[in-house]
């Protein structure tokens, strides 16, 4: 079988990219060495019965384009998207709920805070204006600042109208707020300490930062682009979890003729003269296919893939300074029944538990967390985001069971000590400890618990470092640097060689966004 | 009371300040220095502490001073005399040591005695650093346009800004763009792999800042120092000969020279407006001074949040000054010294005692020394940078006796429950301690004590939380947006107020730029 393109890896970027070369009648064919499609956002059993989301609970931002170019949307996609709610507990009293709706969350915090109440507004309103840059940013390609080419020079002209739209202020704010500590941002705006805890993990996401590190005001914009305004700390959810975006993709694949190979492990891309001539197989199975395009991260792809002699020291040297460091941690419980929270002697609403509860009770708590992974150590109280999926969606667990997802952080993945069965056991044991401070009968309801450190994310899903991002989206690895200078638009040193996954601009949670971009620039070539 | 009319009024008497009027009256200008203190200096100051032993209290290495403004107040004819420190020497934990020497051959053979891989890396790391700070350079004398003004002299600034970026060799550009990104400890990651080479590197990025190695944003103050090396007079740090007080008094006398009229113990307690104008200022003594130009070399919160009333300033522009970040995050530590301390890993006079001795002999030394101050406290084990003065000058010492310099890092300002005398006196206790572990002679060689910490140096400076630089030199407080938003060109929101300090652009360090570039900017607006 002649195919012209092989993507490497069947997850969201791969899969877009997949649908977008296939509808433009190319003949490709997705490799995928799992068994199973999705990559990171996969939604998998994890004990007979029982799903959870694999590694992130939200499907990403799907920009307008995606939805409409494959077609997705027709097919029921988007609609089942809901906007979810952040649950902030708050010592002794009912949590704090931060739902989409900016008046009825301003009245909520009213009653620990007149200030942030009075504030609550203008902030979604600050953050919806600099993520709608964002999302302008996050359609188009990284620009070629160096470049002198009238299309490079119209590009950076385009978007510096874009940015001139926002009026002054907008412009001063987000020149101001990208490289600040989101820690400085949230001081800047609240007084209440749980809340800025809880807002300041979403700077701190799937980053081994702190809140007081510089950029992490970037990770929390980063976070909201595409969020309707005043879904602020909160997420999307889709019915059936976030492997329904990658079925919604794979279908837009083979509609289009492309196939989809699971069990398909690319262990060597071939190169002739600085040319991609073909893939090989872990099977021994070889395909001459002249372009090959890697959702994988950045440095598994050039460090895995290709022999010692194709690619230049140099460049495998900015390949190597990549920072990767996932700095998370993911227990998947499965549960007899829903246990009960409580704050003291208050019952949790049901709309609490629905939301991502979020303990991170303040700010130098997250940095202390932080701290440990900094110094190669597990937190010994990191923070946690919570989640009950089986409360929306019964496809999750059996009837009247449940499951709850924790995503904590954090957890060098280069720990000193080193990773170990006691030890992936032990933090399961700290974080169920730390979620039963609310829910005091949930030890008695897990009937099965999965934890998921940095290490097993590299080994099951091939993420360096189990960098759920594909590198850590931080200023110096953003839009002109990501992944890095040399092959920060998709094309790389070796020519029919490309990049598409979510180390790529815009990265990951952009919901297939590096995966469109790379597919026309490759239409483009 | 009585009242008296000058040209201009610059407020304090630090080095900004100074050079502000140095330039205001070389042009023709009738001007009046007030400062507060009764000497010059700011926080460039020597004080005899104790009879015999002179200290710079304050600053104590010079490297950023711009030529042009040596050049321009012919500063070597009034006393300015620089000496080189030629070596750093950072003593490790095992009881080895690295260090730098003027001599590069020596420096490289040193580092080789490390890592040989580091040896290579050492030259193109100083190359490609120079090459960066030199290409940078320019920028130190621009004053920052404003990129949401379509004012032609803003495009063009903004063109001419954008074009030092972009004639960058495409590798040289990335590299600037990590630079002002990374944090100092990721950036030397990528070129070193010598822990303590790298901890010594990597505390020039967190000098003055509250940021630790690892704090993105850090990697942007190496360059901010580098740019000394290769642009500074003397191409390293220097010593002032007299202390740092030195390089203020040469100003002073250039001034005076030139016509400027300089008041001590001239504290000013507001600026007066007229009709949305500066027309003068107030002193604390009820003298009125009077002038159409009013320049502050004081931080902003001081000079807008205390000295001008508030319902004179917009609105937004108060809330941009009470949203600069300054947080103190140094203290220092003046020593009288019976004898030279005698470091365990270099036994014996040497001639590292005539450089610079730094106590960073780990990353994560350093780092968790940033982790105490996180939590509002000073560190346990703090970064220090320590010199000698008086083996480079004999001047500031009884014979046979010496003075030392140590500046600590970390202090908060922010202290939990504020600095007292006891934690200032536990912070000095912790400071000698550190330098005991390296040299076991130095506790017993003290006779006396001066420890500053950063309330100590608002108390006496007048810099806001003792921050060195009067505020961060961070990513979103550089530039056009230092130190608030619009206001980036020496100018204030009250006609005929000016700011010169080294919370302008391009920020701290005895650079004498803001002051420089305050005064052209001023010399614009009025008449000549």
């Amino acid at each position: 079988m002649k195919y012209d393109v092989l993507v490497l890896g069947a997850g969201v970027n791969g899969l877009t990219t997949a649908a977008y070369l296939a509808l433009a009648g190319k003949k490709v064919i997705v490799a995928e060495r799992r068994a199973t499609i999705g990559g990171l956002r996969a939604t998998e059993e994890f004990h007979p019965g029982f799903r959870a989301n694999s590694c992130v609970d939200d499907p990403g931002w799907v920009s307008a384009s995606v939805l409409k170019d494959l077609g997705i949307a027709a097919h029921g996609y988007a609609q089942t998207i809901a906007p979810q709610s952040m649950t902030v507990p708050i010592d002794g009293a009912a949590p704090l709920v931060i739902t989409p709706d900016v008046s009825a969350t301003a009245a909520a915090i009213r009653s620990h805070s007149v200030r942030d109440a009075t504030k609550w507004p203008e902030f979604c309103a600050f953050v919806a204006r600099l993520t709608g840059f964002m999302e302008l940013l996050y359609d188009v390609r990284a620009p070629a600042v160096e470049s002198n080419a009238p299309a490079d020079l119209l590009t950076l002209l385009s978007l510096g109208r874009k940015m001139r739209g926002l009026g002054r202020r907008g412009m001063i704010d987000v020149i101001r707020t990208i490289p600040m500590p989101v820690a400085d941002l949230l001081d800047e705006w609240f007084e209440h300490e749980a809340l800025k805890g809880a807002l300041s993990t979403a700077g701190v996401l799937n980053v081994q930062h702190g809140p007081q590190s510089g950029g992490t005001a970037l990770v929390f914009l980063h976070n909201h682009v595409g969020l309707p305004s005043g879904c602020v700390g909160g997420r999307r959810a889709v019915r059936g979890g976030v492997g329904a975006l990658v079925d919604a993709l794979a279908g837009a694949v083979t509609r289009a003729g492309g196939e989809i190979r699971t069990n398909a492990d690319v262990s060597q891309v071939r190169v002739r003269d600085d040319r991609v001539v073909g893939a090989v197989l872990a099977s021994g199975e070889e395909f001459d296919v002249p372009i090959v395009v890697s959702s994988a991260d950045p440095r598994r792809t050039f460090t895995t893939l290709f022999d010692a002699g194709d690619l230049d020291p140099e460049f495998l040297h900015a390949v190597d300074c990549v920072r990767m460091r996932g700095p998370q941690v993911r227990v998947h419980l499965a549960l007899s029944e829903l246990p009960r929270f409580a704050s003291g002697p208050t019952e949790w609403s049901d709309a609490a538990m629905r939301g991502t509860i979020t303990i991170a009770p303040s700010m130098s708590y997250v940095e202390r967390a932080y701290d440990a992974a900094k110094h190669g150590r597990i937190a010994e109280r990191p923070w946690l985001r919570v989640s009950i999926p089986s409360l929306d969606d019964a496809s999750f667990a059996p009837a009247g069971k449940h499951v709850m997802t924790i995503h904590a952080q954090y957890a060098a993945y280069a720990l000193r000590e080193g990773w170990s069965a006691e030890r992936r056991v032990a933090l399961g044991e700290t974080v169920v400890r730390m979620v039963s401070e609310h829910a005091p009968e949930l030890a008695a309801a897990i009937l099965h618990a999965e934890v998921l450190a940095p290490p097993d994310v590299e080994q099951r899903y091939g993420a360096t470092e189990g960098s759920l991002l594909h590198g850590e989206l931080t200023l110096d690895q953003f839009l002109i640097a990501r992944p890095l200078a040399a092959c920060s638009r998709y094309a790389t040193p070796i020519d029919g060689l490309w990049l598409c996954g979510s180390g790529t601009h815009p990265g990951a949670g952009t919901g297939g966004a590096s995966g469109r971009l790379a597919a026309k620039e490759i239409l483009k070539s | 009371m009585t009242t008296q009319r000058y040209d201009a009024i610059v407020i304090g008497g630090g080095h900004n300040g100074l050079v502000n009027a140095a330039y205001l009256a070389r042009a023709g200008k009738k001007v009046v220095v007030l400062e507060r203190r009764h000497l010059v200096g700011g926080a460039a100051v020597t004080e005899e502490m104790f009879p015999g032993f002179k200290y710079s209290v304050f600053s104590y290495v010079v490297s950023l001073l711009r030529p042009e403004i040596i050049r321009d107040l012919d500063l070597p004819r009034h006393g300015l005399e620089i000496i080189p420190l030629d070596s750093t020497v950072t003593p490790m934990l095992d009881g080895n040591y690295l260090a730098a020497w003027a001599d590069h051959d020596l420096t490289r053979r040193e580092i080789y005695r490390h890592s040989k891989r580091d040896a290579d890396a050492y030259d193109e790391y100083n190359k490609l650093m120079h090459h960066m700070a030199m290409a940078v350079k320019p920028i130190l004398s621009m004053v920052p346009p404003d990129p949401t003004s379509l004012a032609p002299s803003d495009l063009r600034g903004m063109l001419e800004f954008a074009g030092i970026f972009r004639a960058l060799p495409t590798r040289q550009f990335h590299a600037l763009y990590k630079l002002m990104t990374m944090s100092a400890g990721d950036y030397l990651d990528e070129w070193f792999e010598t822990d303590v080479l790298k901890a010594t590197k990597s505390a020039s990025g967190i000098i003055g800042t509250f940021m630790g190695p690892r704090t993105p944003g850090s990697a942007y103050v190496l360059l901010h120092h580098y740019m000394g090396e290769i642009d500074g007079a003397f191409r390293a740090w220097g010593f002032a000969k007299g202390g740092t007080g030195a390089i203020s008094e040469s100003i002073a006398s250039a001034a005076r020279a030139l016509g400027a009229e300089i008041r001590l113990n001239a504290s000013v307690a507001r600026v007066l407006v007229k009709r949305g104008r500066a027309t003068g200022v107030a002193l604390e003594n009820g003298d009125e001074l009077h002038a159409p130009v009013v320049v502050t070399s004081l931080d902003p919160k001081r000079s807008f949040l205390t000295l001008v009333e508030e319902k004179e300033l917009p609105a937004d522009f108060v809330e941009d000054v009470r949203r600069y970040k300054i947080r103190g995050s140094s203290g220092k530590v003046n020593l009288s010294l019976s004898e030279l301390p005698d470091l365990t890993c270099l036994p014996g006079p040497g001639p590292h005692h005539r450089g610079a001795i730094s106590i960073s002999p780990t990353m994560e030394y350093v780092e968790t020394a940033y982790d105490d101050a996180k939590y509002g406290n000073f560190s346990r084990a703090p970064y220090m940078d320590i010199i000698i003065p008086s083996m480079i000058d004999p001047q500031m010492a009884p014979k046979g006796k010496h003075v030392m310099s140590i500046f600590v890092q970390y202090a908060p300002s922010n202290i939990t429950g504020g600095w007292d005398a006891t934690k200032r006196e536990a912070f000095g206790d912790a400071v000698v301690d550190a330098v005991t572990r390296v040299a076991p002679n130095f506790r017993a060689s003290i006779l006396h004590r001066q420890v500053l910490t950063p309330a100590d140096i608002e108390a006496i400076t007048g810099l806001t939380d003792g921050n060195i630089f009067q505020g961060e030199l961070a990513l979103h407080q550089l530039f056009f947006l230092r130190p608030a938003p619009g206001w980036a060109k020496f100018r204030a929101p009250i006609k005929g107020l000016y700011q010169c300090g080294s919370a302008t652009h391009p920020g701290g360090g005895i650079m004498g730029a803001g002051g420089r570039l305050a005064a052209l900017e001023i010399l614009k607006d009025v008449p000549r």
